[in-house]
């Protein structure tokens, strides 16, 4: 698992916003995603990590920084280069309501990837759709049927197809199971996960439910307020979570356990707006630890434990 | 991927999108009548020299301004011509320039309106102010200004009436892609690798036609009121073509001597706009999504 498939380097995405003020989505994230593996991203919502998701994607252009996917920037690339290297990386979306053109068949939406990279025709694209469709579980005689003939998590089974299609290395999960039911939900989970091992596909799966995430991820990324304050492995995070915003995000999820006494952190106040973050470190404003070197300097990204990184003056 | 079971159930027979619409457009008796109206002046417009019972162009000086009677059922213009006639004939007229003209103003504004809203930024600016600019002459007035210009004759008024209507369209097919462009299905279709020119035509195009059609509907109803102002003002065709307008315009003299020179072709023009305008009305109920 050592060898990394993309790397991402203070990784930014400003807006300007009304009155002239920057709002800043992402501001300065790097990480790097091996070869094979899930990547969880965490956070509120807001944090930036949907950004960031289709930042690499390059469905947003970035304000400053740089993807670089096998050896090459994506940030540097445009027009066609960057359309052919787009069968590479894929996204399945949160909303399988909107993610899916209601004026094409099913059959359309999954052949056209394999048409636009030129993958397939004829024949060969009619098998590779039903194939294509039997990954996900659905059958090859509903490919003539329209979006709205289908329920959420059989569209969302549609989106995955598509997103399979070119056979990408690797797939963004911008909150693939949030929209659906819970019975729902892991069977989705589940089939991404058999479809990775299948694949040998890497993901980045963004969320914000953490048992979700843990369930999914080999290491966690957590967010907060467009910075990166943690990132370890999945076992190492759930169980020592070292910053303080991750061990309030973990103390929230609720234990099934009668009688459990673990305590419950919460949080003052709401989170900051980001077009005026806080000086120094940004959990400044409602952290239970704060000291005064908080408020004047920003804690940098750094590795506390083998493979454990965190972003916080005290740790 | 066996484990994961399909227990959702799938109707059988979908019901087609098109069965659903008719239904809903037929149910809607006002919609149908004009619908039928339309279709009725269609055919009278294609089988014109077959219908009309006289030559529209023969006239007959001693028959000059007759009265309604068994032989001239609409009676005569100052000429003797069998106003009948004249006006079955008008209606080929003023349907081709409704359709065409609208067709000229649909072709430039979608494209105009699709790249305005697509792309936003400084091209949205200009494409739009310039719209506003067309659009804050009132359009009967730049229509003239284009025959002026152009000269007299049916395509000139297809085109002068085309140009004047391009704002609507752009506006109304900028406004549908400035909120069809925010579903996933597009953002999916570029990170599919799909090309700017492929994602309008594509993915959101066929997305926002329902308020298109009814707006077509509506702008031939209006591009024919437009054919019908110019022919009264003696910009529109060359006389002696008949068009109803400009038999309304040459018939104005003699409106207390012989008032069915203005009745029948006033008549012909309100029946036809009525008709589109209840078409398109009863498609905008039948197309709109909020009522379904």
């Amino acid at each position: 698992m050592a060898e990394s498939l993309f790397e991402v380097h203070d990784l930014k995405k400003h807006y300007r916003v009304q009155g002239n003020k920057i709002l800043k989505a992402v501001d300065g994230v790097s990480f790097h995603v091996f070869r094979g593996e899930t990547l969880g991203l965490v956070g509120e919502s807001g944090c930036g990590k949907s950004t960031t998701g289709r930042l690499i994607m390059r469905l947003e252009e970035p304000t400053g920084g740089s993807v670089i996917f096998e050896k090459k920037d994506l940030t540097a690339l445009r027009g066609r280069r960057l359309r052919s290297l787009r069968k590479d990386i894929q996204i399945i979306f949160q909303d399988p309501y909107s993610s899916l053109n209601p004026r094409m068949t099913i059959r359309e939406i999954i052949a056209e990837p394999l048409k636009v990279h030129k993958l397939a025709k004829g024949n060969e694209l009619e098998k590779k759709v039903s194939q294509l469709l039997d990954y996900v579980g659905l059958a090859s005689y509903q490919a003539n049927r329209y979006p709205h003939e289908f329920s959420g998590g059989q569209r969302q089974r549609v989106g995955i197809a598509r997103a399979l299609a070119t056979q990408p290395k690797l797939i963004v999960c911008d909150e693939p199971v949030s929209a659906l039911d819970v019975s729902i939900q892991s069977q989705v989970i589940n089939l991404l996960k058999d479809l990775q091992q299948e694949f040998k596909l890497t993901y980045i799966f963004i969320a914000h439910g953490l048992n979700v995430v843990k369930y999914m991820s080999d290491r966690v990324g957590v967010m907060y307020l467009g910075k990166l304050v943690e990132l370890a492995s999945s076992e190492s995070l759930y169980e020592r979570p070292l910053h303080p915003y991750t061990q309030a995000l973990l103390s929230a999820i609720p234990r099934p356990v009668p009688g459990s006494k673990k305590k419950r952190i919460i949080l003052k106040g709401d989170v900051p707006s980001p077009i005026d973050p806080p000086k120094g470190c940004r959990f400044s404003t409602r952290c239970f630890k704060v000291q005064d070197i908080c408020t004047s300097e920003e804690p940098v990204l750094k590795e506390i434990e083998p493979g454990h990184f965190c972003a916080c003056h005290f740790i | 991927m066996a484990d994961t079971l399909l227990v959702e159930e799938i109707p059988e027979k979908p019901v087609s999108g098109f069965v659903d619409f008719a239904k809903r457009f037929v149910r809607n008796r006002a919609a149908l009548i004009g619908f039928i109206i339309t279709v009725i002046l269609v055919i009278v417009a294609v089988f014109a020299p077959v219908i009309a019972p006289y030559d529209p162009y023969d006239a007959n000086m001693p028959m000059s301004l007759t009265k309604p009677t068994a032989q001239h059922w609409l009676g005569c213009d100052e000429l003797g011509r069998d106003i009948l006639s004249r006006i079955i004939y008008g209606a080929r007229i003023s349907l081709r320039v409704g359709v065409e003209a609208v067709a000229l103003a649909l072709s430039v504004g979608i494209v105009l309106g699709a790249l305005a809203g697509y792309f936003g930024g400084r091209l949205d600016l200009i494409i739009m102010r310039l719209m506003d600019i067309m659009l804050a002459f009132p359009s009967i007035l730049l229509a003239i200004a284009f025959m002026a210009v152009l000269g007299r004759g049916i395509e000139n008024a297809i085109i002068a009436i085309g140009i004047v209507s391009i704002p609507e369209y752009a506006r109304i097919v900028r406004g549908s892609v400035l909120s069809v462009k925010e579903n996933d299905y597009v953002t999916a279709a570029r990170a599919i690798g799909n090309s700017d020119a492929a994602i309008i035509f594509r993915h959101i195009l066929p997305n926002v036609m329902a308020p298109i059609v009814v707006r077509a509907t509506l702008g031939i109803s209006s591009a024919i009121l437009d054919t019908a102002a110019l022919g009264f003002l003696g910009l529109g065709v060359s006389p002696p073509t008949a068009e109803w307008g400009t038999m309304l315009g040459a018939g104005r003299g003699y409106v207390w001597d012989a008032p069915h020179l203005l009745t029948f072709p006033g008549l012909a023009i309100t029946v036809t706009v009525l008709a589109f305008n209840l078409m398109g009305d009863g498609l905008r109920d039948a197309l709109d999504p909020h009522l379904r």
